[in-house]
């Protein structure tokens, strides 16, 4: 008879865990700044369309601080909404994974997909969502701020 | 003397391509009540001139003064403020924000300014538009009424929160005769009823003759 601890037996087990938990990180950070320069692919180019609009606030009396909140709140709203939605969808999908049966000899009491609902993710997730989004609103907003009005206007 | 705006001794340069003067040493006063247009050939520096004066450009040697303040050397925010509760400008293109209805583009300027609430501001927007004729038109969108109309809720628009002073960039140039004649005649009926001094660059000689004074400028000189 060979008695062996569970942390010698899970060994193997252990740093398959360590590496996976890895790659899922990376791959999701790798995915959400790809999200992010979508963001600010789509704000810069929201700047181009909206110029005459920015000079005409700035010509009625809008700052160029009160031009850059404006698209600093888009970017925010943007994640905002874009955050919730993705955790509504995460929880959805997650619970339904939850229901899917699974069974392997290696973990005898476990009948369905073992799914983590950890709070933490959740917040993890909406906290990277808006960081991402509030980078990817900084330097377009900043360039509605510095248009100048006059230029614009004397283009037409 | 009590001019509502004041230019004195303005330089301006234009450094690309080349460097080239286009203002030299241009003095002049606007009284109040004062309906005056500026005259003169492409390039001599009118429209360079009116930016000036509005505040929007502040790349200019001498000095603005509004209401007897100086104006020249403020920053941007304080300029953004004056650009908005005392003057209102108009341009040749009527730059309305095309999602927004006629009553909330003229109601802009006002919530800006934030002196007054919403309710009251949406009052005296309608006002603006009734002595424009357009009142019809307040919950329609800026993209859906003619070329004539846009330009009437733009002369709204500046009106929102009774500046001192109206400039304007050639307001008539994209309107047909008959809209043009509407628009002169609501800025002397401003200027007589209500004391507001205007100041419009203009190529349109009829338009010109009609008002109080005309400046002429050449090669970025006025002409005396």
């Amino acid at each position: 008879m060979n008695a062996v601890d569970i942390n010698t037996a899970n060994a193997q087990f252990e740093t398959g865990t360590t590496i996976r938990n890895l790659i899922t990180y990376a791959v999701s950070f790798t995915l959400l700044v790809v999200a992010g320069f979508g963001i600010y692919n789509i704000l810069n180019m929201l700047i181009y369309e909206k110029m005459n609009d920015i000079a005409i606030l700035k010509a009625t009396g809008f700052s160029g601080n009160d031009v850059q909140y404006i698209f600093m709140s888009q970017a925010l709203i943007i994640g905002i909404i874009g955050g919730v939605l993705g955790l509504l969808l995460g929880l959805g999908l997650s619970l339904l994974i939850d229901q899917a049966p699974f069974e392997t000899d290696s973990l005898p009491t476990i009948t369905t997909y073992p799914v983590n609902h950890d709070p933490m993710f959740y917040v993890i997730g909406i906290v990277f969502a808006l960081i991402s989004t509030f980078l990817a609103g900084v330097l377009p907003s900043r360039k509605a701020k510095k248009i100048d009005a006059v230029q614009i206007i004397r283009g037409q | 003397m009590d001019y509502v705006l004041e230019a004195r001794n303005i330089d301006k340069y234009f450094k690309k391509p080349v460097l080239f003067q286009v203002l030299k040493d241009v003095s002049f006063g606007i009284e109040k009540g004062e309906f005056t247009s500026i005259m003169g050939k492409s390039g001599c520096g009118k429209s360079t001139l009116l930016y000036i004066l509005s505040t929007m450009d502040t790349d200019y040697d001498g000095e603005l003064f509004i209401n007897g303040k100086l104006i020249t050397g403020q920053d941007q925010r304080s300029l953004s403020r004056l650009r908005n509760e005392h003057i209102g400008f108009v341009f040749q293109f009527h730059y309305l924000l095309a999602e927004f209805t006629v009553l909330e583009n003229v109601m802009l300027p006002a919530k800006k300014l934030g002196t007054y609430s919403n309710e009251e501001i949406r009052v005296r927007a309608m006002e603006k538009l009734r002595m424009l004729g357009i009142e019809k038109l307040a919950l329609k969108k800026a993209s859906q009424i003619s070329g004539g109309e846009k330009q009437r809720v733009a002369i709204a628009r500046a009106l929102i929160n009774d500046p001192s002073i109206i400039m304007g960039d050639e307001p008539t140039g994209n309107l047909d005769s008959h809209n043009a004649a509407n628009v002169f005649n609501i800025f002397k009926q401003l200027s007589v009823d209500q004391g507001l001094s205007l100041l419009i660059v203009t190529h349109d000689d009829d338009f010109a003759k009609k008002t109080d004074r005309i400046i002429e400028m050449s090669d970025g000189r006025i002409l005396k």
